[in-house]
């Protein structure tokens, strides 16, 4: 049996608010801690934390220390891998989880480092089978799933949303709250501010249907038939995966996914968008989702509620016709013009 | 002023890729490799502070791979690199992050880097943490998932953004040296140069072998296929069939 006991989440937040998803790590760490017979407790760390802190410990049942130091004001990874490592130098858990965050993938590897243990991170399932925890992670674009077995301890583990399986019931009772004064040795790195994204065309956070461009399209020329894909279907508009946003084929702020804009259409049709988790977080709450990718393989089509395998130069010109005969038809039925309430918002124009 | 810039091969994208008959390790379609995509943005990141600096900027490229591994380092120097040293190990598609990390940092020890950039992921693995682990070695600090990098006037330092949740971005000044993670976006890599190319297929790169002692510290237990309990239904036919058949099923969401 290990020597080092336990599981610690480390519960991110901006000061004001709690940032990491509190139902996955609370699933997560239950169903390792049970299969272990395991306490769970977890840390913030920050400037003020009490009222955090009991939050956490109020929605959770565990108990939970907030480690203060004045010098925590703007979150500093440099500050909180140093604070952490000094506070569990002399008590090591297990297991340490965290959210898969920005924040957490520079602090993730480093806190291990610092406390001689592994790091896994992006997990997308953890749980105890036999006594043994299995962490799974996707690999290759999420084209497959990779079982790791850590081999030393402690492990810090980054969880992507959704990692703990089913969410576990409330507790009975809010946990214990401590909050403890530490050292915070000073850092050469300074954090000297933040700028917020540039503002979302409101395009996409508003369209009831949205057609998404991802690397697959091969050319900006392919955009012109993405957007005629678009003018389809009524309050639509067009938005972007990270790489073609980051070629300049749309400007950023059509960029849908974990560090863009989290969309919620009815609609959404993926077009040679690959499927890789950081842009599959900014969908899940789409109604119906249509992928199109000449990848058999590609992630999206286990996001998504419909697949064709094609190559999308030849296929959307086809659906573009089919799709302008159904609109015609139905038009001529009705035996009226499009209604004015019916605008279409294509995102390039 | 010195760069290492450290570059990862991956398969193509597009490539097919099965679980091997073990269930331990993959097959890959093809024997293509190229250069990891965010590897690439840290060196076009590397060339680009070279281009705008006031002093002489030498840039190293290093990668940790098997025979062949070469091909992304000669393609770096086509880019920019100066020079550039394959650090000699077995194939194996799972290679401890921890392992590539030692090793690096056995390489880096050897001349005094200012500046480390490495890509903020790697396609393949996506696990992001070779480069914080190497940071630890060499007691730097770190950023990871930059998508700006400007030196200090004086050299001492960079004024760094990068990008956190929400397209936030984050300034941070950090004293050199330092290891930097880049995220794609602002550096788009160029496409190398022919007369650099040319250059760089008869260049020496220079060759040793994996000096690491480290554990593994994890290893991959099995690799398989995600489970099917949520995959698309696919719509099959000809082009025409396939675009009928989607069309239906819209019309029957309400969404048309």
């Amino acid at each position: 049996m290990s020597a080092f006991r336990g599981v610690v989440v480390v519960v991110e937040h901006d000061g004001d608010r709690i940032l990491s998803h509190l139902e996955t790590l609370a699933a997560a760490a239950c169903r390792v801690a049970d299969g272990n017979d395991q306490k769970v407790c977890a840390v913030l760390v920050g400037r003020r934390v009490a009222r955090l802190a009991a939050e956490v410990a109020a929605a959770t049942g565990w108990d939970v220390t907030g480690i203060e130091n004045d010098a925590l004001i703007l979150f500093n990874t440099e500050q909180h891998k140093a604070v952490l490592a000094q506070y569990f130098a002399c008590r090591t858990p297990e297991w340490l989880f965290m959210a898969h965050s920005a924040a957490a993938q520079e602090l993730a590897p480093a806190l291990a480092m610092r406390l001689g243990g592994g790091c896994v991170t992006g997990v997308q399932a953890a749980a105890a089978e036999d006594g043994r925890v299995v962490l799974k992670r996707p690999v290759f674009g999420g084209k497959l799933v990779a079982t790791v077995v850590p081999e030393v301890r402690p492990v810090v583990v980054t969880l992507l949303p959704g990692a703990g399986g089913d969410a576990v019931p409330p507790p009975a009772a809010p946990g214990r709250v401590e909050v403890i004064t530490a050292a915070c040795p000073p850092v050469a790195a300074r954090v000297i501010g933040r700028r917020s994204a540039e503002t979302t065309g409101a395009a996409i956070t508003e369209a009831r249907t949205i057609v998404a461009a991802g690397n697959g399209i091969g050319s900006r020329e392919q955009l012109d038939m993405v957007s005629a894909l678009a003018r389809c279907f009524p309050r639509s508009a067009v938005a972007g995966s990270r790489p073609v946003c980051d070629r300049g084929w749309l400007p950023h702020s059509f960029q849908v996914g974990l560090t863009g804009t989290t969309v919620r259409p009815d609609l959404y049709i993926a077009c040679g968008i690959s499927g890789a988790f950081q842009h599959v977080a900014g969908i899940r709450e789409a109604g119906f989702i249509a992928a199109i990718n000449r990848d058999p393989q590609a992630a999206i089509f286990q996001v998504a509620d419909v697949g064709i395998v094609a190559d999308l130069a030849e296929f959307l010109p086809v659906l573009i016709e089919v799709l302008g005969e159904n609109r015609k038809e139905a038009l001529n039925h009705e035996g009226h013009e499009e209604h004015e309430g019916e605008k279409t918002e294509n995102g390039d124009e | 002023m010195k760069i290492l810039v450290c570059i990862k091969q991956v398969p193509e994208p597009e490539a097919r890729i099965e679980p091997a008959p073990d269930g331990r390790s993959v097959q890959v379609a093809g024997e293509a490799c190229r250069m990891n995509r965010y590897d690439a943005c840290a060196l076009e990141c590397a060339v680009r502070l070279k281009a705008a600096a006031t002093v002489p900027v030498t840039i190293h490229a290093v990668t940790v791979g098997p025979d062949g591994a070469d091909v992304v380092l000669r393609r770096a120097m086509g880019m920019g690199a100066d020079a550039a040293a394959h650090l000699v190990c077995t194939r194996d598609p799972f290679l401890s992050p921890y392992v590539v990390a030692e090793a690096l940092a056995h390489y880096a020890r050897k001349a005094a880097y200012d500046l480390i950039l490495c890509g903020v992921v790697s396609e393949d693995m996506m696990q992001g943490i070779t480069g914080p682990i190497l940071a630890e070695h060499l007691g730097l600090p770190a950023a990871c998932s930059v998508m700006t990098v400007r030196f200090w006037d004086d050299g001492a330092g960079v004024d760094i953004e990068k990008e956190v949740e929400g397209g936030v971005q984050v300034a941070m000044a950090l004293p050199l040296p330092a290891l930097l993670s880049i995220q794609s976006g602002v550096y788009q890599p160029r496409y190398p140069s022919l007369s650099r190319l040319l250059k760089a297929a008869g260049a020496v790169v220079e060759t040793f072998p994996v000096q690491s002692e480290a554990a593994p510290r994890q290893r991959i237990s099995h690799v398989g296929a995600p489970s099917a309990k949520v995959t698309a239904r696919f719509l099959e036919g000809s082009l025409e069939q396939k675009a009928r058949a989607l069309q239906h099923l819209l019309a029957g969401q309400g969404v048309l």
